[in-house]
């Protein structure tokens, strides 16, 4: 039980890394974007120009409260795994 | 000795005054033209870029209307109107938009539109069917109207097989790069966003196409 605790709160620790690190990579947006501009080429003009398409990029808003979330399950299961282990030491 | 240097640096000048003279026209078309900007032409849009040390966000605003008249050989004498709706600005994001367009920002419900009046036009030079200058006159945002020069770039393209694929007549296309400061125009949005999350100036791109009619 104390070991299935500390694996589950390691895994916990873990996702809350891949999320921040996922919003990193993303863009590190403060909003969720849901549409990017993509560019068009204008041959006639030759210029360019930008369209909308749809995306999404997750912003703090949304990877705060995960990240948060899974850290902070982690860090309650690696506690109360420290904690068990404590109480089940031989006196 | 001198005098032939005289002389050569009065010839030099005349030369240059004359290329001066010839370069401030374009010599595709002639005669009073009214362009209308026409999304069929090209796709008409202002980009825009806030730079903020939290975070930098790119927007567009795509409601573009309005025209312009001119005369090629006389690029000098343009004037005309562009205006945009602000309700059509985006930002990739519902809710930033929704905050863009509210009383604290732009205020869509009371300033839809954005207007500039373009009365002059100077520094012009031309190059065939390109030319460059720098347009004045009345920026109007947020109910604030303050006077601008805009340099920008203009491309004109005489009717042709290629251009009928688009729309009738000549098309043009006139870019623009200017910057807004939004405490000139009392844009100030929620407190402490300016200046951390929005810039306090905007950068912005402007990419007009319209037809002759």
């Amino acid at each position: 039980m104390n070991n299935k605790k500390k694996a589950l709160g390691t895994a916990l620790m873990v996702l809350a890394a891949i999320s921040i690190l996922y919003w990193i990579i993303e863009g590190a947006n403060i909003f969720t974007a849901t549409e990017r501009q993509v560019e068009e080429k204008d041959e006639l003009f030759g210029t360019s120009t930008m369209k909308w398409e749809k995306d999404f990029e997750p912003g703090l808003e949304l990877m705060g409260p995960i990240a948060g979330a899974f850290f902070i399950g982690g860090l309650w299961f690696m506690y109360s795994s420290k904690r068990d282990a404590r109480l089940n030491r031989p006196v | 000795m001198i005098r032939t240097r005289l002389s050569i640096l009065s010839v030099a000048l005349g030369l240059m005054f004359i290329a001066s003279s010839a370069n401030a026209q374009l010599t595709v078309a002639t005669g009073q033209k009214t362009v209308t900007i026409n999304d069929k032409v090209g796709k008409n849009q202002f980009q825009w870029v806030s730079e903020a040390p939290l975070e930098n966000i790119k927007g567009s605003s795509e409601g573009v209307a309005g025209s312009f008249t001119f005369d090629p050989k006389n690029i000098a004498g343009l004037t005309g109107t562009i205006t945009t709706q602000v309700k059509t600005m985006k930002t990739g994001n519902d809710t930033r938009d929704g905050h863009l367009q509210n009383a604290s920002w732009l205020d869509a419900a009371k300033y839809p539109v954005i207007t500039f009046k373009i009365k002059s036009v100077k520094n012009v030079k031309a190059t065939g069917a390109d030319a460059t200058g720098v347009a004045e006159g009345e920026f109007s945002m947020h109910g604030v109207t303050k006077t601008m020069a805009i340099p920008f770039k203009l491309k004109y393209i005489p009717a042709n097989a290629k251009t009928k694929e688009r729309a009738t007549g000549d098309l043009v296309m006139i870019t623009a790069n200017f910057d807004i400061a939004l405490k000139d125009y009392n844009v100030t949005g929620a407190s402490g966003v300016v200046g951390s999350k929005v810039g306090e100036s905007i950068k912005i791109e402007a990419k007009l196409f319209g037809n002759t009619n």
